[in-house]
């Protein structure tokens, strides 16, 4: 009897302190990232059989199992993968946010006093002073969009950097799950044992993944953990792991591309493909946010300075010289490995959109498509003009091969490359190329208007005075230079009239030619003169200046200023990352609450473990007290025989 | 539910950070004293913001722009005045000149007089801006206008205007061209000249007429021949551009209006046989040259190489073309007068929508100052408490009481 309750209490003394050791070893790590709570599994010994019945023959320790939820893990990473995501979008997109949020020293702030520059020139064409102001405002206005486009870049660049950072990560993880698989294996001994800290070491891994790249962890019979990624690529199958690679994208060399390894070749990742975590977060806000940024800010850049080349050219400037252009403007960047030169050249800046477009050609069509919105344009011959740039293969030859293809970026380095071309304030087109003027002989009362010149002016411009005289018998026009064709409106209705026919005087009504318009109006006598002459030495004359100003609020960009392009990109990158912050909220809170879930399994718990101290250590008394009431029971017997 | 321990701690420090993020967006706020720290706060209101700046910035370019043709068109009309007044002066010399009961000395004395005033005339026209710039040359601003080349007066600017963007849609005219104010009324009365030629031997002095009929007008320069003795005296008048006969034979009383093709010009005093008189239409005129010329007769009838008759005429002449040069200087006075005026009209309807947009810019981004520091003393007590049951709920162990 004796015997039988020493190892009954040998049995429970074992267990009492594996108890202890395991609330010990819980307590211990309490706060290990990863760590599941542990339990030691007792179980009753085989009971013996007697003629009352089974006696119980005390206990023995069956495992040590962890406390884990493979459910809520799954959830976990989910929630995790798709916190990350947005939590990296948003830090991004809170980067352009905050550089467009600058108000005092941003762009739209340089844009107002460039603008003010030019207006304030109106009122003071001749003053040296005045011209100056203008054109360093135009720099610095310059200095700024060059400032943004460079900071864009650096962003670029940063989050191409981080993508690396990024897959380099998963690479690791990767690597250590397919080790820990293989451990796992042997150390579990076919599945017998259950190695709980190799596996919460594997599990916390793949948590780790998430946060990097959405994937699915898919549980073998044989206990590994495969990982899936993209498009259902494996990541790790058992105890071996792909390399995910990134590499130079072939046709941009500014961005990287990702990629899985497939034995030899590579699998590149397309636009989409990646999801979730930190990699999808950042390869999304690259492709869409900040290529969206980076070409709006160069639209506006491009609008805004061929516009004001424009009427610059339709201007004189101090010295009396036709202007010449203030802003030098970027042009479209065609990227390729085809051997034929693909030239795309803008031919109409008010249609430019702030999109990318990639160009393939299939052996007889090419197809255009915009990136933004994936419209597609397809056509066999060149050129074409689509959203105001002009596409040509030129030269010819050589033509491009089936399956070339091209990614243009009309907009992408508008904004780097906008500087002011002179420093010479003299050389702003203040005055008009053109002045009118009635002759002092005139009998009649007619009069002409100041004058004015639209696009065509540059190509024949004036050189000497042209005098048109009114004859009265037949009511009209003569002097128009021999060459020109006339065009006369009058209340929306134009009239046009062939080189060297005669002109009827209508008054009111704008005669166009060469460029030039001019207003009749009145009663002129027979004979009277109307002189157009170069407007030379006009260093008082604001009317080009007063056109420059106009532009601030001229409709550019395809119904919109330039502000309001500027004031339309603030407000998406503003969206996307208000969009992206409150999700990012959102996705942390249900993290946070699968996480407490399953803190809530596998977390430990100090009162709790401190109460089992308390369970096991009197167990472990009690235990204890066997021994000694089997002595005094042996004792017992032994005294009988005295 | 079991609570882990670690997630006591790790939950309770990230409630801790939470507050704390919220406290320092308020304290920014408060001392930035803008709603929107960066446009993803609001987008929309960072958008329409952006916009509203520049509207507040074209208003107060607009009312810049407004100071300078204020300060353009006060300058141009000031100087009109007192070309004005010159010319009034200049006409009351002239009638004072026309009385035959005057000497030749006293003639002389007014000659001088006379081209003393017109010197002075033209410095008023050669008058400059602030900025040195020439008032009346047009767009060269660095070209004197008005320039004496041997006898005459050349102009040598242009006919531009400037003109100045003062509101979102108006463009106003900040000054007038020497062209138009000094160079752009018709000589005579306006429609036509009527010259007695010096070479008349009578003593019949014709005044500078005027248009009864606007619809009978032919533009046309008539000649009126007068023929017979006193008494008897007839006159043709012979359309010169056409060479037809409108009047023949008609007879002349002394001080009789003479009237045909709806012009008409009254003639005192008795011409002599064959004596004429020209009508032609006027053309345009400079001041100049009618003051020239009327300080030109006044020294050649001091010198007596002009006779009474031609010398009366010529005076009435340019009274005449006086009148018509302060009407036109008047005109140009008045448009700048009344420029002056809109632009006060202009300059409060360009503050009130400065005021307006400042409102809508202070809605769209600007900070309620009572909610802001009532939600930072609101989040200050919420950190505390946070901080207080932190301490408390981390502090309970049962480790404490083994």
């Amino acid at each position: 009897m004796g015997t039988s309750l020493l190892s009954l209490g040998i049995g429970a003394l074992g267990a009492a302190q594996a108890g202890v050791m395991n609330a010990g070893n819980n307590i211990a790590n309490a706060n290990t990232p990863g760590y599941s709570r542990q339990r030691v599994e007792q179980a009753p010994n085989m009971a013996l059989y007697s003629g009352v019945g089974y006696f119980g023959q005390g206990v023995h320790l069956q495992s040590v199992t962890r406390q884990y939820d493979a459910l809520l893990a799954s959830e976990y990473r989910l929630a995790q993968s798709q916190a990350s995501y947005s939590q990296a979008y948003s830090a991004q997109a809170g980067r352009i946010d905050s550089m467009l949020g600058d108000s005092a020293g941003g762009i739209s702030a340089a844009m107002d006093d460039f603008f003010s520059g030019v207006a304030n020139l109106t009122s003071a064409p001749s003053d040296p002073s005045a011209r100056q102001a203008m054109l360093s405002a135009a720099q610095t206005l310059t200095g700024r969009l060059q400032e943004m486009s460079g900071q864009l870049s650096t962003l670029r660049a940063s989050t191409n950097d981080s993508i690396r950072a990024s897959v380099d990560e998963i690479n690791g993880i990767a690597t250590q799950v397919a080790q820990l698989n293989q451990q796992i294996a042997v150390a579990s001994q076919g599945g017998r044992l259950s190695p709980n800290d190799l596996m919460d070491k594997r599990d916390a891994l793949v948590g780790d993944l998430a946060k990097q790249i959405n994937g699915s962890v898919v549980k073998s019979d044989t206990g590994d953990y495969n990982v899936f990624v993209g498009n259902g690529q494996p990541l790790v199958l058992g105890a071996r792991a792909q390399a995910m690679v990134v590499r130079p994208d072939p046709l941009d060399a500014a961005n990287v591309q990702v990629g899985l390894k497939n034995g030899a070749s590579i699998i590149a990742y397309g636009r989409g493909s990646v999801t979730g975590g930190i990699l999808g977060g950042l390869l999304e806000f690259r492709d869409q946010t900040l290529g969206e940024a980076q070409n709006a800010v160069g639209r506006v850049a491009l609008a805004l300075g061929s516009a004001f080349n424009e009427q610059q050219k339709l201007g004189l400037d101090a010295n009396g010289v036709a202007g010449t252009d203030l802003f030098s403007l970027g042009t479209p960047t065609v990227l390729t490995t085809s051997a034929a030169t693909l030239s795309a050249t803008v031919t109409d800046y008010s249609a430019l959109t702030a999109s990318d477009y990639r160009m393939k050609f299939d052996g007889t069509n090419y197809t255009l498509t915009r990136s933004s919105d994936g419209m597609q344009t397809i056509f066999a011959t060149f050129p074409q003009t689509i959203d105001g740039v002009t596409y040509d293969v030129a030269p010819p030859s050589p033509a491009p091969a089936t399956n070339d293809s091209f990614l243009v970026q009309p907009t992408r380095n508008g904004a780097a490359s906008l500087a002011v071309l002179f420093t010479d304030p003299r050389r702003v087109a203040t005055a008009a190329p053109v002045r009118t003027a009635a002759s002092t002989t005139n009998t009649g009362s007619a009069t002409i208007s100041a004058g004015a010149v639209t696009a065509g002016y540059p190509a024949t411009p004036l050189v000497a005075a042209q005098t048109l005289t009114y004859a009265a018998l037949t009511g009209t026009l003569s002097g128009f230079p021999g060459g020109s064709v006339v065009t006369s409106t009058l209340n929306g209705v134009s009239t046009t009239y062939a080189a060297g026919a005669p002109v009827p005087y209508v008054a009111g009504a704008t005669l166009e030619w060469d460029g030039m318009q001019v207003q009749l109006s009145g009663a002129p006598a027979n004979g009277d003169n109307f002189t157009l002459a170069p407007n030379s030495g006009a260093t008082g004359d604001n009317r080009n200046a007063l056109a420059l100003a106009a532009l601030q609020t001229t409709r550019l960009l395809g119904g919109a200023t330039v502000q309001q392009a500027f004031g339309q990109l603030v407000a998406t990158v503003g969206n996307k990352a208000h969009q992206m912050q409150v999700a990012s909220t959102a996705q942390a809170s249900l993290v946070k609450q699968v996480q407490a879930a399953g803190d809530s399994v596998s977390g430990v718990n100090l009162d709790e473990e401190a109460a089992d101290l308390l369970r096991y250590q009197q167990a472990y008394q009690a235990a204890g007290k066997m021994f000694g009431i089997a002595a005094t029971l042996f004792d017992t017997i032994l005294n009988i025989q005295r | 539910m079991r609570v882990s321990t670690s997630w006591l701690f790790s939950n309770g420090a990230a409630l801790l950070s939470q507050k704390q993020a919220d406290l320092s967006r308020t304290q920014q706020q408060i001392s930035s004293g803008s709603r929107l720290l960066v446009p993803s706060d609001d987008p929309v209101a960072a958008s329409n913001a952006l916009t509203t700046q520049q509207s507040i910035a074209l208003a107060e370019q607009y009312a810049r722009t407004q100071t300078a043709a204020q300060s353009a068109l006060g300058l141009t009309e000031s100087t009109l005045g007192q070309v004005g007044d010159s010319l009034q002066d200049i006409r009351t010399l002239a009638i004072q000149a026309g009385n035959g009961t005057l000497n030749a000395a006293d003639r002389r004395t007014m000659a001088v007089d006379l081209r003393g005033r017109i010197d002075a005339l033209m410095g008023l026209a050669n008058s400059r801006d602030g900025a040195g710039g020439f008032l009346f040359s047009g767009y060269q601003d660095t070209v004197q206008p008005f320039v004496r080349t041997g006898a005459a007066v050349v102009y040598q600017g242009d006919e531009g205007t400037r003109a100045l963007q003062v509101s979102a849609h108006r463009t106003m005219e900040t000054g007038a061209s020497g062209a138009s104010i000094f160079a752009g009324a018709h000589a005579g009365n306006g429609a036509f000249t009527v010259d007695v030629p010096a070479g008349n031997a009578g003593s019949g002095i014709a005044d500078a007429g005027r248009v009864i009929n606007p619809s009978a007008v032919t533009g046309h320069a008539y000649q009126v021949q007068f023929h017979g003795a006193p008494g008897a005296m007839t006159f043709d008048v012979v359309d010169s551009t056409t060479s037809a006969s409108v009047v023949t034979g008609a007879s002349y009383t002394d001080g009789m209006s003479i009237s045909f093709d709806g012009l008409q010009f009254t003639m005192s005093g008795m011409p002599a046989n064959n004596d004429s008189v020209s009508v032609a239409p006027s053309a345009r005129q400079s001041v100049f040259k009618t003051l020239d010329d009327l300080a030109a007769a006044l020294e050649a009838s001091a010198s007596g190489t002009l006779n009474n008759a031609a010398f009366q005429s010529r005076m009435l002449a340019g009274i005449a073309g006086i009148d018509q040069a302060s009407d036109q200087v008047l005109g140009a006075r008045t448009a700048a007068g009344s420029r002056l005026a809109e632009l006060d009209a202009l300059g409060t309807q360009v503050a009130g929508q400065k005021l307006t947009y400042q409102a809508e810019l202070a809605k769209l981004t600007g900070l309620d100052y009572n909610e802001a520091i009532s939600s930072l003393t609101q989040q200050t007590t919420s950190l505390q408490a946070a901080q207080q049951t932190y301490l408390r709920v981390t502090g309970l162990s049962l480790f404490n009481y083994l």
